[in-house]
């Protein structure tokens, strides 16, 4: 096994009243996005996960599973998460398996109609989880 | 049963657990930090230079002390006590002066300070040591000037500790102080309460004379930056002002259409958001759009997207709500077309044609909500989900045709309103239950229904900041007969 197959680069930026959970687990694969994103700077504040896919680009091996749950995300965020999930499109087309699953709350248009978009323009395949509001409460206090 | 226990008794551990971690947590934050916090280098260097002044006097009062008392008491164990203080710190402050060594040689002096003159008291006794214990309240002082808080409430137990047991104890281990005549004792006091009282003054007056001009620069860089923000708001306000005068008037519109209401909200004092409207012959535009960002950037790019709107009417001669979405998509990329790199803003945009007794209408994400009078059914027109502004793969907006009956009611929204948090559990408002509140209030005539939507806004974001800017208006429509579009053909395929 090569030195560069054994794991991915670990990747955690704590949560806050304005800014996602977003951590990338070496030992699942996972790629995990929680919250609102509504930072002041958003370039500044997307700038290590944007940092993290250039270490990882390089790499070849494991698939990487995409697990999103956004509450609301502010127009320049929406960019960066949109511009996230390309990069690893194009990481998809040099051999690594991708997936993506956007979680929702039953009853919120508005996200389950961006989950949709992010299909239509990034290329990927988004599996879509519409979950009640409970459910989605309780995942969401998992962070 | 059992398991009951076992739980009562982890429950109990966690608590303690919690407890410890909230005090450990205070300790950290609280009592880890010296009075004196040094954090520039500037600072730091103070602190140092203090520290050495202290200490050097203290060891030349070590030695003179020991001198003092090998004169009056002539060679005694005695004397050993004040020299072992100048032995212990005067080399620490030597190589202080080469290796920074602050924190050691601050607890060392701190710590030698309460000791040795206890030392001196405990050899002498309480009449004729002269009270030297005096000197151990430099301890902790020196804790609170170059150590912790911590450490000085520490040095202060130990020197009160010592001093009861001086003074209970009154002990005289040595014995030296038969050879003590009165003149001795009495220079003693003299120096053990000047010396001390003298050290503590110099090293107060120096910390409150470096303290108030702190604070003196403090005040000063608050006033500018005040005077800084002072200017900004100011220079805001007045781009307020402009935007206001470019963007069309509800309080025009609300002249002809008195059955209306508009709730604007911006998050910061100019708007991304915005109502719009024009009078074209016999037809009314209105809109109310929603500018990507808030503040200042969202306001310049109301300024593009309110001329782009106007041109597509004026200069294109379109009346058809898509169509004039599509060109005015087509004039909003234009018009950052010398930017250096894609620029994707634009806005979002409901956008109705009031035409005689038909509405038709063309959203960019945004819905256009009608309330039926004779019905009371609410029906949502959605928007096509595609933004006024530069994307990939561009989808067509379509047009929406209804033909309205008197008393009708139109809602438009941005999307500032449906996301914005608050309520008990900090969540999005949502569109369901913006319907619900418009289904819910149909009775209040439509300008009492804007009240309630602005209050029950505001009730449900109490305690949460404002998330977007919110703009959201509701009309009432006594159509009349016949409309311009119903005459052309091409147009009466939409009709439903």
């Amino acid at each position: 096994m090569k030195e560069d197959q054994i794991k991915l680069p670990e990747l955690r930026i704590a949560g806050t009243k304005q800014t996602p959970f977003i951590r990338f687990d070496s030992g699942s694969n996972t790629l995990e996005l929680k919250g609102r994103s509504i930072p002041e700077d958003v370039i500044g504040f997307y700038l290590p996960v944007f940092e993290w896919l250039n270490i990882i680009r390089g790499r070849s091996g494991f698939a990487i599973d995409v697990v999103i749950q956004l509450e609301y995300l502010n127009t320049h965020s929406s960019r960066a998460v949109v511009d996230i999930l390309k990069q690893l499109a194009g990481m998809m087309k040099s051999g690594r398996k991708i997936s993506v699953k956007w979680i929702c709350e039953d009853g919120d248009d508005e996200m389950i109609e961006y989950g949709v978009d992010l299909e239509r323009v990034t290329g990927l395949s988004v599996d879509m989880d519409i979950l009640p509001e409970s459910e989605y409460d309780e995942l969401m206090r998992l962070v | 049963m059992r398991l009951a226990r076992v739980d009562y008794v982890t429950n109990q551990f966690s608590l303690f657990r919690k407890l410890r971690g909230t005090y450990v947590s205070w300790i950290d934050r609280e009592l880890n930090v010296p009075m004196l916090a040094s954090q520039t280098s500037e600072e730091l260097e103070t602190a140092n230079k203090l520290l050495n002044w202290v200490a050097f006097s203290c060891v030349c009062c070590g030695v003179v002390w020991a001198a003092f008392i090998h004169y009056h008491l002539g060679p005694c164990v005695t004397v050993m006590i004040p020299l072992s203080f100048s032995l212990v710190v005067g080399p620490l402050l030597v190589v202080n002066q080469f290796v920074r060594i602050g924190k050691i040689l601050a607890k060392a002096q701190s710590l030698a300070i309460i000791f040795v003159p206890w030392g001196i008291q405990l050899s002498l006794g309480g009449y004729a040591s002269g009270m030297a214990i005096i000197w151990g309240l430099l301890g902790p002082l020196c804790g609170m000037f170059f150590l912790s808080k911590r450490v000085a409430v520490r040095l202060f137990i130990i020197f009160l500790v010592n001093a009861l047991i001086a003074i209970v104890g009154d002990v005289e281990l040595s014995g030296d102080s038969r050879f003590a005549t009165d003149t001795f004792v009495r220079t003693f006091y003299a120096m053990n309460i000047t010396l001390p009282s003298l050290v503590t003054f110099v090293a107060l007056w120096y910390s409150f004379n470096k303290l108030n001009t702190n604070r003196l620069k403090v005040a000063e860089l608050l006033n500018t930056t005040e005077e800084r923000n002072k200017d900004l708001i100011e220079s805001i306000n007045y781009a307020e002002y402009l935007q206001h005068s470019i963007l069309p008037s509800y309080r025009k519109f609300r002249t002809r259409y008195a059955k209306s209401f508009l709730f604007l909200k911006p998050k910061d004092i100019v708007s991304g958001d915005f109502f719009w409207f024009k009078e074209v012959g016999d037809l009314t535009y209105f809109a109310v759009c929603d500018s990507t960002g808030h503040g200042v950037p969202g306001s310049l790019i109301s300024i593009i997207c309110n001329r782009s709107l106007c041109t597509a009417i004026d200069e294109f001669g379109l009346t058809d709500p898509g169509a004039i979405l599509e060109k005015t998509r087509e004039l909003v990329m234009d018009a950052f077309a010398n930017a250096d790199s894609k620029v994707s803003d634009g806005m979002d945009v409901a956008l109705c044609c009031l035409d005689g007794e038909m509405i038709l209408f063309a959203g960019a994400k945004h819905s256009l909500h009608l309330l039926r009078s004779d019905t009371g059914v609410l029906e949502e027109l959605k928007g096509t989900r595609q933004s006024i502004g530069y994307s990939i793969g561009g989808k067509k907006f379509t047009t929406h045709v209804r033909r309205l009956r008197p008393g009708d009611r139109l809602f438009l929204t941005t999307d500032g309103y449906l996301d914005q948090f608050g309520g008990p559990y900090g969540k999005k408002f949502k569109s369901r239950e913006f319907k619900l509140l418009i289904q819910n209030t149909k009775d209040l005539s439509v300008e009492q229904q804007g009240v309630k939507i602005t209050s029950t806004l505001e009730d449900w974001m109490s305690g949460h900041a404002q998330v977007d800017d919110i703009c959201v208006m509701g009309i009432e429509v006594y159509p009349v007969k016949g409309s311009r579009h119903s005459r052309k053909v091409v147009h009466e395929s939409l009709f439903q």
